[in-house]
């Protein structure tokens, strides 16, 4: 079973792409902070993060260049509530796995995890 | 005296670019509060259209409970498609362009509002005057279309006619749509391209016309209401070398 390192600073948006990735068949953890997803990847060693792009303190962009993403090449899933090209450019270039934008369905949701698990195994 | 009559003219001259610096000022500022407001909403409709969907998964289709909440679903998306245009608003070149031939892009547009209105009894007839080339993004084009023709959807009576006619004028191509309506009142033919104003209320946010001619701009070309024309006539103007 894969392991999903949610990131969102709303907890109820955290808490929702949790539950649809549970019923997915992941296995998942929450952090309400970029910071705090930091801590948590030693501890649990997640297969893949999906974090929102906004957020107090860190963002899912600076998360991007975290030196110990980069070393793992764990890829990262962003979500966001302002999908517009500039933003998916710049999510793309700085190395996200995948951008979902929201409001999305849980099936949007499930392929953006599937597909980013699936390159990142191809790449490994 | 011969200055002060040489700088009136000057300002007769300056003033209507004046009005658009000012006009254009304004839709940038708007733009940018439009995409904030879009960004706050999309978290909550997130979540509503998230668990609209759990509950669909675990409720008795047929039921009820089951169709409340597909009409939640469905007021949701609408919503979304809502924030989609305050998005789209704020954006400024947006899509990717490139060369799209125009008088294509209208029949589509055209054959997807005439599966929306078979039943309100309006003809849209459509006149080209041969295939048409310019530079730009076919879905914003569309969406400005679609904005002009839901317009006039809007003005024409049951059993009245929509004319679409796509034309060349010298370095231009133009789009006219021209409704059989009541036309613009004299009084608000300077504010229709206002954001925020609308003679519907309750029908819309007033932004249509105010992101078709934001769209227009970002290409280098314009949309005009024509004069003295029966019912109203707008017509987009885009540059086509």
């Amino acid at each position: 079973v894969s392991r999903v390192l949610v990131i969102d600073d709303e907890a109820i948006v955290r808490h929702l792409i949790a539950e649809i990735l549970e019923v997915a068949g992941y296995a998942v953890r929450t952090a309400e902070s970029a910071e705090r997803g930091l801590e948590l990847l030693d501890d649990w060693q997640p297969n893949i993060v999906v974090s929102d792009i906004v957020m107090p303190g860190l963002s899912g962009l600076e998360l991007l260049e975290a030196p110990r993403l980069r070393r793992d090449g764990l890829p990262v899933v962003l979500v966001t509530g302002a999908g517009t090209s500039g933003v998916l450019a710049e999510a793309l270039a700085q190395g996200a796995a995948g951008l979902v934008t929201k409001p999305f369905s849980h099936a949007q949701l499930e392929a953006a995890v599937a597909d980013a698990l699936d390159r990142s195994h191809g790449s490994a | 005296m011969r200055r002060r009559r040489q700088f009136g003219e000057m300002e007769n001259a300056l003033a209507p670019y004046e009005r658009q610096l000012v006009e254009n000022g304004k839709l940038v500022a708007i733009g940018e509060l439009a995409a904030g407001v879009a960004h706050e909403i999309n978290n909550p409709l997130f979540a509503i259209l998230a668990l609209s969907e759990f509950l669909l998964k675990e409720l008795e289709p047929g039921t009820r409970s089951y169709e409340r909440v597909e009409l939640i679903q469905t007021t949701g998306l609408e919503i979304k498609e809502i924030v989609r245009g305050l998005l789209d608003f704020g954006r400024e070149g947006g899509e990717e362009r490139s060369t799209i031939a125009l008088d294509q892009v209208v029949r589509q547009t055209v054959a997807l509002v005439r599966r929306t209105n078979a039943q309100k009894g309006i003809s849209i007839v459509e006149r080209y005057e041969g295939p048409l080339f310019v530079d730009a993004s076919s879905g914003q084009v569309k969406q400005v279309l679609l904005n002009l023709l839901g317009n006039a959807r809007h003005a024409t009576p049951d059993g009245g006619r929509i004319v679409v006619s796509v034309r060349r004028s010298d370095t231009e191509a133009l789009v006219s749509i021209a409704d059989s309506g009541p036309g613009v009142d004299e009084s608000v033919r300077d504010r229709i391209f206002e954001p925020f104003f609308t003679t519907r209320r309750g029908a819309g946010a007033g932004l249509g016309l105010a992101v078709s001619l934001g769209i227009a701009q970002a290409h280098g070309g314009t949309i005009v209401l024509e004069p003295d024309t029966r019912g109203a006539t707008f017509t987009l103007r885009l540059p086509a070398p």
